[in-house]
């Protein structure tokens, strides 16, 4: 089994003040992982130090992607390199056109990886295939980035991204928050839809009801920034009876 | 509505500073250095002009030194002061009197076009454009004139129109501007040398885009260009003029009037692509770009409309206005202001609301980095018999680096009550949040600021004819050239 | 002779030496000083004409051209007894007449410990230090002849001086009254706020008159961390005087000024205001409405200097202009290279009532540092043709639905006071102006 991800003893902290607090977790090429936890237990930061955010820093431990360290990386190599980070939040960026966008990214990822870059018509026809799956209209993949997209519309333009960019490790945070469940159903069919043996996937979530959906292999629990439980799918089934309460002192 | 795509542009923005930045070896015709009354008469006998234009020149050269001190300094730009006796105020590349055919133009002066991606051979040109292309302080060529005389479509020389249609220029010349307007306006009307006429007679839609390439090639030389044009009832025109200059350690002067006249339904539509040379990284050199644009609406439903991307210069002093007399007329001033490394750019628009339900917008973008200010100064004026006039003014400043400046300075003065005036400002720089969403999509920091930057400019491209809406996107991205990172 | 200048040779600076005499701090050598050197600045700047960029819309010349005297005697009984009753309902109060405190109409007393009212005669011998560097500071500044004029005539205003921590529970009542009926007349108050860290307090000002004057006063507010001052200004000048008013506002970081002015009154205003703001999380917030009618010429002029990052400003007024009034906002937000996360906006709306009203709008933002977000916006317009037939559509008759929709246009400012009281108070004198336009 090819590991993808392995994150050891990764401390990292927010404006000084130390948000992660020791994570382990590795993840093999072909598994589902979700991370699960209370708000401001550290999953958005999580995303966010994968990704490569500035102002993310990692104070101590290591992650190694595909076996070489990723920290050392500037955002978009890492996104060059196959890591793809669903946005809680998608951003708007006004005047920009989300084909533009999309296939800019997409051809410096191809770029990146030695291979021929698209021209205008080979993209629209692979954009428009992708689209379909998800429900999107030509109109919707035309506006400017985000702009003017309801919340379940924004979630669905960064699945339709993940699914242009064919990432082997996709981070999904919260990407179920603001879905109702029609929704729901079509980000799940589109993240399903990329399961693959040669990608991985961390999905992070408070709530279980995305994993209905997307079965995950394992499941974790993340707790004032460390993992504080790990197990299969029937964890998330617990936590959604007990609530993250049960977690007790770990969680403080 | 062009509609293009900026990822054509990205990467574009990669090693290109400035391309335009050679000069062409070529043996000039010169005034002898300085100004005085005898440099205009050298100019206008050069031109073999009318007494009457003589006259006009010299008046204006009278004014000018009576308005010694009034240079403007009201702007938000600092340089030294002008010695305007260091300067040439005539340079033209010497070729043979009259022309038969674009074939006997110089092959310097073609290949020198060549090289600005403006074929000016009949078997090269770019389609459905007509260029004039003015070098130094005259005309070398005009493309596509006897296609346009079919359509009655005058557009030449503006000193080849002083002989030919002295009537027109007589009637319109200084209507719009007059000698006595500002500073530079009255110097350019004592020194103009070359520009564009065009004129559109009655009904007619003039059938392809007409376009005048200044070149600024000769040390030391300023540059006065004078356009005229004149749109005659229910004519359309669309025009654009582009500009480049080499790259030189000194300061040089352009100042050009640029007068538009429309007439009851007729629309002129004017677009700038402005990259004269910038300066250096460290401010040396770059052009002076102090520039007096004005259009009158003179009839009923008029409509003028401008489109600027001013990239180059290092300093820009330009507020191309409209006059809105007739009634129902419509004003437009859509401008990008770029302005990197130590550019200043000082630039804006005057609407005056004259006639009743007359209309206006203007949209700013104004962006700013290394040491640049950008300033965005308009005036809206409402005079009390423009009932129901309206106006809506949207400037953005977008900040790139922490050592820029970005300003803006609106004037709205309203005298009818019924007039709706809105005015809205905004500065900001570009969000973390959207660099790192591009960025974690595989683009680089520099791609990433060039494809927002755009995105924010989109409004204003969008107005610019398609054939330059491409080239202008990749103006953007070679400005911002280092000013990420 | 420059055209930057208008000249003007009023009747009382040729009195200058016998005037002084009785004003404020007669024996005191270094103020003597600073009036001689006040009157040769004015002598020198005069008043600024219209080719002065930030008086390109208010024209001095008729105040240039009135015989202004030094104020002789008390005001009239008839004005007396319109001052007598403003803002009674609060427990402190300074009434200042003709440039005198008037000791009857005022109470002093009562206010709680580390607050210090008086008038600038008297804080001269209590706060001796405290002045002489506040006309130091005042007499450095980047001025025009109006505040060199003050420099050299100034009168009573008021003095409040705050310790550190130290909360005025009372609002603080301030009442300007000038009588030029016999005669026109010219008065320069200064007044001066200095508040020690964490001190609080609100303050009212009304500003009434007869006749021909001219008020020409000074303010300077000094503000320590984290003090909060909320300064309401009621204009109600007389419809012949002249009202040019200039505040000079300096934060400290976690301060915050909230300022409000109803300006009604006088045949021409300038209200200028000059923020500086000095340290982080520091907030300057004032809004207004101005509601001029007949030929009256208001001005509102505003400079916000964010000197320091993390601060905060907010700028709000509405104006309504009848008849041939006309209306004036200049307001500009500067941000300097260091201030860094300053969030700025500025908003002027303006409705024109009648042909011959004017309003003139300058909002201006000079940028310097890139983490920023300023904005600011202005409008002119009529009322909203569409919301006026929906009225009418109801059964209301046009000149109430008018007056209905001018008020709600108002009342949208004087949701930025903070304070039960005061908004009330105002709203009352919105509604009197209300009552007599003709819709």
């Amino acid at each position: 089994m090819t590991v993808m991800l392995e994150i050891k003893d990764l401390h990292a902290a927010v404006n000084g003040k130390e948000v992660l607090k020791g994570i382990n977790l590795t993840i093999n090429a072909g598994e589902v992982h979700a991370v699960m936890g209370p708000n401001g237990s550290g999953k958005s930061t999580l995303s966010y130090v994968l990704a490569g955010r500035d102002g993310y820093d990692v104070t101590q431990g290591s992650v190694m992607y595909k076996g070489a360290d990723l920290i050392a990386l500037a955002p978009e190599i890492r996104a060059r390199e196959g890591i793809f980070l669903a946005f809680q939040y998608p951003v708007e960026i006004p005047g920009v056109a989300g084909t533009t966008f999309l296939k800019t990214a997409y051809n410096a990822i191809r770029k990146h990886r030695g291979e021929k870059e698209l021209d205008a018509m080979q993209f629209l026809k692979l954009i428009r295939e992708k689209q379909k799956q998800l429900d999107m209209t030509d109109e919707m993949v035309r506006r400017a980035v985000n702009v003017g997209f309801s919340g379940g519309e924004k979630k669905r333009y960064e699945m339709l991204q993940m699914a242009m960019l064919e990432p082997a490790l996709a981070i999904l945070d919260e990407t179920d928050s603001g879905l109702d469940i029609d929704a729901l159903k079509t980000v799940a069919d589109g993240i399903n839809a990329l399961r693959d043996p040669g990608r991985a996937m961390l999905m992070i979530t408070h709530y279980q009801r995305l994993l209905d959906y997307v079965v995950p292999d394992f499941v974790h629990v993340l707790a004032g920034g460390k993992i504080v439980r790990s197990g299969d799918k029937s964890l998330a089934l617990d936590l959604e009876k007990e609530g993250y309460a049960v977690l007790g002192t770990a969680a403080a | 509505m062009a509609n293009i795509s900026e990822s054509e542009t990205i990467g574009a923005a990669t090693t290109e500073r400035y391309k335009y930045g050679f000069v062409t070896d070529i043996e000039s015709d010169t005034a002898p250095k300085g100004l005085d009354e005898s440099t205009v008469r050298f100019i206008s006998a050069k031109k073999d002009e009318p007494d009457w234009l003589l006259q006009w020149r010299l008046k204006a050269f009278r004014q000018w030194l009576d308005k010694a001190d009034e240079e403007p300094t009201w702007a938000k730009v600092n340089y030294p002061k002008i010695d305007y006796q260091d300067s040439y105020y005539y340079s033209a590349p010497k070729q043979q009197e009259t022309l038969n055919s674009l074939d006997e133009v110089d092959p310097k002066l073609l290949e020198t076009y060549n090289k600005l991606g403006i074929p000016l051979q009949e078997q090269m040109m770019l389609a459905g454009v007509a260029v004039d292309a003015v070098f130094d302080s005259v005309s070398v060529a005009t493309t596509f004139k006897e296609e346009l005389s079919k359509h009655g479509v005058i557009f030449c020389p503006i000193s080849e129109a002083v002989q030919k249609h002295p009537e027109l220029v007589k009637k319109y010349l200084g209507s719009v501007v007059p000698v006595a307007d500002n500073f530079f306006a009255t110097l350019n009307s004592a020194v103009f040398t070359d520009g564009s006429f065009v004129y559109v007679p009655e009904g007619v839609r003039c059938p392809m885009e007409l376009s005048t390439y200044f070149r600024i090639n000769a040390a030391q030389t300023g540059q006065f260009e004078r356009t005229l044009i004149i749109a005659d009832k229910g004519s359309y025109v669309s025009y654009l003029e582009g500009c480049t200059a080499p790259m030189r350690d000194e300061h040089q002067l352009h100042a050009a009037v640029v007068e538009l006249i429309a007439l009851d339904d007729a629309e002129i539509k004017y677009s700038t692509v402005q990259n004269w040379y910038p300066g250096d990284e460290n401010g040396k050199g770059g052009i002076y770009n102090f520039v007096t644009k004005r259009g009158a609406c003179r009839g009923r439903n008029s409509k003028i409309s401008w489109t600027q991307v001013e990239t180059g210069s290092a300093i820009t002093w330009k507020y191309p206005s409209c006059i809105l007399q007739g009634d129902n007329s419509v004003g437009e001033f859509y401008s990008i202001a770029i302005t990197n490394n130590f550019q200043q750019a000082d630039t804006g628009t005057k609407m005056i609301h004259m006639g009743k339900d007359t209309k206006s917008r203007i949209i700013s973008k104004g962006i700013s980095a290394g040491h640049a200010e950008s300033t965005y100064r308009g005036l809206v004026k409402v005079m009390p018999g423009a009932t129901g006039a309206r106006n809506f003014t949207q400037c953005d400043s977008l900040l790139i680096g922490e050592k820029c400046g970005a300003h803006t300075v609106p004037y709205i003065e309203v005298r009818n009550k019924t007039a709706q005036v809105e005015h809205e400002a905004t500065t900001s720089k570009i969000s973390d949040d959207q660099l790192l969403y591009c960025r974690q999509r595989g683009l680089s920091a520099e791609d990433a600021t060039t494809l927002i930057v755009n995105g924010f400019c989109r409004q204003v491209l969008q107005e610019l004819p398609m054939e330059f809406a491409v080239e202008a996107q990749k103006l953007v991205g070679i400005s911002l050239e280092g000013s990420v990172g | 002779m420059s055209i930057r200048r208008i000249a003007a040779d009023f009747p009382f600076l040729a009195t200058f030496d016998a005037a002084r005499a009785g004003l404020p701090g007669a024996p005191i050598d270094w103020l003597q000083a600073a009036r001689r050197d006040g009157l040769v600045r004015f002598r020198d700047q005069s008043l600024p004409s219209r080719r002065v960029e930030s008086w390109k819309y208010t024209d001095l010349r008729d105040l240039a051209t009135t015989d202004f005297a030094a104020p002789d005697g008390p005001i009239g009984a008839a004005l007396r007894e319109r001052v007598a009753p403003i803002g009674t309902r609060n427990s402190v109060r300074l009434v200042i007449a003709n440039g005198r405190i008037e000791p009857d109409l005022s109470r002093l007393t009562g206010l709680p410990a580390g607050v210090h009212l008086m008038p600038m005669s008297v804080a001269l011998d209590s706060h001796t230090d405290l002045l002489k560097a506040h006309i130091a500071r005042v007499s450095a500044l980047d001025g025009d002849g109006l505040l060199a004029l003050n420099a050299a005539f100034m009168m009573d205003g008021y003095v409040l001086v705050l310790d550190d921590g130290a909360q005025v529970a009372p609002t603080i009542e301030i009442v300007f009254a000038a009588d030029g009926g016999s005669g026109p007349i010219a008065l320069h108050p200064r007044n001066l706020i200095v508040m020690g860290q964490g001190s609080a307090a609100t303050v009212v000002e009304t500003h009434v008159g007869d006749g021909v004057y001219w008020s020409n006063p000074v303010s300077e507010i000094v503000m320590g961390q984290g003090a909060s001052l909320r300064r309401y200004k009621v204009q109600q000048e007389s419809a012949a005087a002249f009202h040019l008013a200039q505040d000079r506002v300096a934060l400290a970081s976690g301060a915050h000024y909230r300022g409000f002015l109803g300006a009604f009154g006088a045949r021409l205003a300038r209200q200028s205001v000059t923020a500086t703001i000095n340290g982080a999380d520091a907030a300057f917030d004032v809004a207004g409405t101005y509601l001029l009618r007949d030929n009256q010429h208001g001005d509102i002029t505003t400079l916000v200097d964010h000197a320091a990052g993390g601060s905060s400003s907010r700028q709000v007024y509405k104006g309504v202009l009848d008849d041939a009034a006309r209306g004036v906002f200049q307001g500009k937000v500067a941000v300097r290279r260091d201030a860094q996360k300053t969030d700025a906006h500025q908003l002027n709306n303006a409705l024109l009532l009648s042909d011959k009203a004017e309003i003139d709008a300058k909002p201006e933002l000079e940028i310097y540092a890139d983490d920023v977000k300023c904005s600011h916006g202005a409008t002119t317009g009529d009322l909203d043709a569409d919301a006026l037939f929906y009225l009418q559509a109801r059964g209301i008759d046009t000149a109430t639905a008018r007056r209905l929709l001018v008020s709600a246009f108002v009342k949208a400012a004087l949701d930025e006071i903070d304070g039960e009281a005061e908004r009330a108070r105002f709203e009352v004198l919105v509604d009197t102006w209300l009552a007599g336009t003709d819709g």
